[in-house]
This record gives structure tokens, sequence and C-alpha cells, in this order.
């Protein structure tokens, strides 16, 4: 297959001046300042697919965004390679750039006092885009991100939602072929994430465009990637299919019993007992070692049992313990 | 590789921030008052100075004036941040300016153009044309002296232009651009010739500023445009001014090459 991003051992460190407290303490930082480094990326490495829909997640602080700078080529590495659409992202830097684009949820690269359509006007001019490429991209953009009621408002009236549709459209104009997604549905509601998961398949599935996602949404992640890496204080804990964390690490199921009067179960190998409220018990498992069909039948046979419900691990959870335990 | 130049794009950047300056009309008002004041003040200065003599050390009244109208009304017009590329870093919006498929050194030229283009129009000419009316500023020694004003005074604006990128790519080392550039300013100011034209610097400093680049803004092409260098020998100061332009220019890109490694782009 076609590769698109290949990276290998990837590290950055950014120099911070750490600066002792007092007075005394800042005229000595003048004269000679202490610096201190601080790893954000230490030692990631993967390779991406043309077509690829590629979900990145990590903490706060996890090194997702210092990965997606090093990628776009605005930071340049500390140590590490990174090849990507054949070029060396840094030193070929204006040829990358006219084929990737990329959004950033936290900072908006519309100017703030034009109106929306004079800064997409503004980037057909640098993009060097066809008037009639860019008049078509432009109608389905508008329509597909519902863009009409707003296109003509200088973007400092714009709501958040709006405004990132707005950026999102601005990073697209000139169909890069691959596009990097960093938070794009930070502090969006849910109508307006589903808008943006919605046009996100869309470039991915129609267009063909690979895309690199970060978000704290598993829901983006769930409905927009197949696969996904995880990474955990500069280094990579997961690389994989969704399906594939769910089926590892996800095997662990709850059985919720409620039974007519007290009961006393016996405890079964593999599964741990909770009790709560009304005569309700609640036993984890893991549904390889124990199967569902056997502990039910086992209960009902000696108890009296009112109601029963199963749930599985959502991603959510699986990705919480993760984060807190590692793997 | 596939290297285009495309300079519609830079013409562009220039437009936009000529158009962007349109709108306060309030603000060129008020810089057009401000630079009549000062030169106001400086002839003022050197008519007392000058205490009626027709010339000292053979350079007239009116040659002097003429100096200061063009080196002073210039250096209000060349208006030039050097502090651009440290406000990119510390917004943070530089990541965006890099992710565009455009030179960022002509961007940022282009776009110190567009303001310098408007400052030109709205403040330098007209205050040109108010102080050719009411004081003797004189008129150029003839046509080829003032062709040969305009080349020099484009690489004049050349040789200030590439003393500012070396200051403003010295902001990825140094945290504070801004006490460089004032001494830079200063340094300008008091050795160009702007304020005090060069003939009447001591000889020390004189001979001095030769070898340095500071001659070669506004004090060149004046003496070209009174005549005071002859049209013969406009070409060994072209070529000086020349040289600074790509010297500083070889700085500046070493700066550009090594600093750009150093890029940090602040916020989430
Ligand atoms: N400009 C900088 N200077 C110093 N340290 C930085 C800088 N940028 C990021 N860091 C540090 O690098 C680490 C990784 O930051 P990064 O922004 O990549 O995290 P992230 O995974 O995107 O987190 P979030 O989910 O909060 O966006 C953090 O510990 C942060 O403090
Ligand atoms: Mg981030």
């Amino acid at each position: 297959m076609d590769t698109v991003i290949e990276c290998s051992a990837l590290k950055k460190e950014f120099k911070i001046n750490k600066r002792p407290k007092g007075f005394l303490g800042h005229m000595a930082n003048l004269i000679v300042p202490k610096f201190e480094y601080k790893q954000a990326v230490s030692d990631i490495s993967f390779r991406i697919n043309r077509g690829d829909a590629v979900g990145f997640i990590g903490a706060n602080g996890a090194g997702k965004s210092t990965t997606i700078k090093m990628l776009t080529g605005i930071l340049a590495p500390t140590e590490g390679s990174i090849t990507a659409l054949g070029v060396h992202p840094q030193k070929d830097r204006k040829q990358y750039v006219a084929k990737i684009g990329a959004v950033f949820g936290q900072k908006s690269q519309l100017s703030w006092d034009l109106p929306v359509l004079d800064s997409f006007y503004l980037l057909q001019k640098i993009y060097q885009i066809p008037d009639q490429q860019f008049n078509q991209t432009l109608e389905q953009f508008t329509d597909i991100l519902d863009m009409s009621g707003f296109i003509e408002q200088p973007v400092r009236q714009l709501s958040l939602g709006q405004r990132m549709r707005a950026d999102i459209a601005a990073s697209l104009l000139h169909k890069p072929e691959l596009v990097f997604f960093d938070e794009p549905t930070i502090g969006l509601d849910v109508v307006a994430k589903e808008k943006i998961r919605e046009f996100v398949r869309y470039l991915n599935r129609e267009m063909q465009v690979t895309v690199i996602f970060t978000t704290h949404d598993m829901q983006d992640i769930e409905q927009v990637c197949q696969r996904l890496i995880i990474i955990d204080k500069g280094r990579k804990l997961y690389d994989g299919t969704v399906e594939g964390i769910k089926s590892t690490f996800g095997n662990e199921k709850k059985l919720i019993v409620q039974f007519e009067s007290p009961a006393c179960v016996y405890s079964i190998p593999g599964v741990s007992q909770k009790l709560k409220p009304n005569h309700v018990i609640e036993f984890s498992f893991s549904s390889d070692q124990v199967a569902v069909k056997d502990l039910v039948q086992a209960l009902l046979a000696e108890h009296a049992v009112l109601d029963i419900s199963i749930t599985e691990q959502g991603i959510e959870q699986i990705i919480r313990e993760i984060y807190e335990k590692g793997i | 590789m596939k290297k285009e130049f495309n300079f519609s794009v830079y013409l562009m950047y220039t437009k936009t921030i000529f158009l962007s300056k349109l709108v306060y009309k309030f603000d060129y008002v008020l810089g057009l008052l401000n630079t009549c004041i000062q030169l106001f003040i400086a002839c003022l200065i050197w008519q007392t100075l000058y205490g009626g003599n027709a010339s000292v050390e053979g350079i007239s009244l009116p040659m002097v004036i003429t100096t200061i109208v063009i080196g002073q009304g210039l250096s209000n017009a060349y208006f030039i941040n050097d502090q651009a590329v440290s406000k990119l870093i510390k917004d943070g919006s530089i990541s965006f300016t890099l992710l565009k498929p455009v030179s960022f050194r002509l961007q940022l030229l282009a776009e110190a153009l567009g303001e310098i283009t408007f400052r030109i129009l709205s403040n330098f000419l007209p205050a040109v044309i108010i102080f050719s009316l009411a004081t003797d500023v004189l008129p150029p020694a003839g046509v080829l002296p003032f062709l040969l004003f305009l080349i020099s005074i484009s690489l004049g604006f050349g040789v200030l232009w590439m003393l500012s990128s070396i200051v403003q790519f010295l902001s990825f080392w140094v945290m504070n651009v801004w006490s460089l550039s004032t001494i830079k300013n200063v340094l300008i100011t008091v050795l160009s010739g702007a304020v005090i034209p060069i003939w009447f610097l001591p000889e020390k400093i004189a001979s001095f500023v030769s070898y340095t680049p500071f001659g070669a803004i506004y004090f060149i092409p004046t003496r070209l445009y009174l005549g005071d260098i002859p049209p013969a020998e406009a070409g060994i100061y072209f070529t000086q001014q020349l040289l600074w332009i790509i010297a500083m220019l070889g700085i500046s890109h070493l700066l550009w090459s090594m600093g750009k490694q150093r890029i940090v782009v602040q916020g989430g």
C-alpha cells in the first residue's frame, strides 16, 4: 500500500527557562540563565497509509499536538526522521504544505475582522486555486457544513461552532490529500460535533483524503477512524484498529441481577461480586474466562430472579483505564 | 523539486495591507501633521545654525533642507516592525504562516511594502509638496540625477530592510528584540545623515560611517539627487549599496536557516 507518512523515533525536547524564586534568584537568572529540558515527545514511530483515518489520542499533555506540529513541518524534531508525501516536511516546506491541510481547534487561521468569504478568497490566491474549482468546492462545503447563514459575517461575530466549521472549510479549500485535525470538536455541542464528524467521514471515504485526528471524545474516534494510536507521556502505547482495542482490553462484562429476596451466592471462580441496594448483585468477569450463558443458567437454577441486565465496557471506559494504569 | 515563484501572491499581501490602512483616515492626517512638525522644527534649527550665511563648508542651506526633507521624511514612511517575527512566535500564529506554500521572508517583505507604499503616498509625498512650496527644497539636479536617485533610493531601502531582517531573525535567540531594535534605530538616526547630514559629522565619525551601511540608506541617494555625486560616479555608489545588501542578505539567510530549527510554537 501507498505510504503517506513514515516517522521513526521522533523526539521533541523543549527548553524551559527555570527561574529561581525571589529577587536574588531573578538577578542570578539574568546573568546565568538556568535551563531545563522537557520531553514532550520521547519516542514515537509509525507509518500511515493513503486513505487511512487515524485517531490520535492520549491524556492532556501526552504530546499529541507536539507530534502533529512536527508532522506538519512547523516544528523541527529534536531527533528522529519524518518523511511525508515523499518529502521532508521542513526542508521542502513550501512543496509539502501545498498538499496538506491542518485544523487546530484551539486557534483560528481566519482574520478576525474579515468576513469569512474574504478569508477564503485570500486563500484562493495563496494556493492559486482555479476559479472554477474554487467555486465548486466552496459551494459543496457551504452546503455540507451549513455555512450559508454566516459566510458573509466577520469572524469575530461567529459562534465557536460556526467559526470551527469556517476554519475547517478554510483548511480544505485547496483539496489537500493529507489533513491533520487537532481537536476539531473541542467545545462544540452534539449537533455541531456530528456535522464535523460527518464531514470528515465524507472527506475520508468519498474523497480518499488521509486523515489524522486528535480528540478527547471517543465518539469522534468510533465514528470517524478505523485506526487508533494511543500515546502517553510522549510514547506510543497502542497502535491498531478501534475494534482491536475493544476485543483486547474491553472483554470485561458486568451482569447485574436483581433477586426477589436477599440472596447469598457462592463465589464462582473468575467472577467478582458487588452488593448493591434492593437485593441487586453486580457480577464482573472477563468474557474469555466465563461464559455469560453458564453464569446466568447457574443463577436462575438456584435463585428467584426478578431482573437481569448485562453491560459491556465502552471504549470510553477502556481508554480511561489505559490512561490511569497503562497497558 | 519544482520551485515556482508567483509574484501575484506577494502582490496580494502588499495590497491587502495597503487597503487595510485606508480605513484609518484619522491616523494618516495625524501622521502627516507629525511629519510636517518634525521637518519644520529641523528646518528651523538649521536655519538658525546657518545664521544668514549663504553656505557652510561649501554646503548651502537649501541643500541641507533638501537632505532633511528626503531623509527624515522617508524614515517616517519606512515603517518596519522589527518585532514582527517575535510577535508571530509569541502569539503562535507563526504556525499558520508556515502552513502556507509561500516564502516566509518574501511575505514579510511584501507586507512591509504594503504599509510603506501607503505611507509614502499619504505622508511622504504630501510633506514633500508642502515643504517645496513653503521652503527652499531644491529640485533634482537634472533628469539623469533624478533617475539615478530613484534607483539608489530603492537600493537604500534594500539596505534598511536587510538591517531590520537581521534584527528580526535574532529574535530566535534573543527574547527581547526591542532593545536591539532601539540600538539599531538610534544608530540609523545618528549615522545615516537623515538628521545631521554626513557632511557636518566630525571627520573621524564620517570616515567611520563610510565603513558602515548607514550612509547607504538615505544619504547616497540624496547626494545623487542634488548632483553632489556626479552621475558618472554613480556606479561606484550603486556597487557599494549592492555589496551591503548582499553581505547582509548572507548574514540574514544564515540566521534564518539556523533559527527556523528553533521555532517554538506556543500554545496547545
Ligand atoms: N512551547 C512549549 N514549551 C515548553 N513546553 C511545551 C511547549 N509546548 C508543549 N509543551 C509541553 O509538552 C508536553 C506535550 O504537549 P502537547 O501540547 O503536545 O500535549 P497534547 O497531547 O496535545 O495535550 P492536550 O490534550 O492537552 O492538547 C506538555 O507537557 C507541555 O507542557
Ligand atoms: Mg493538544
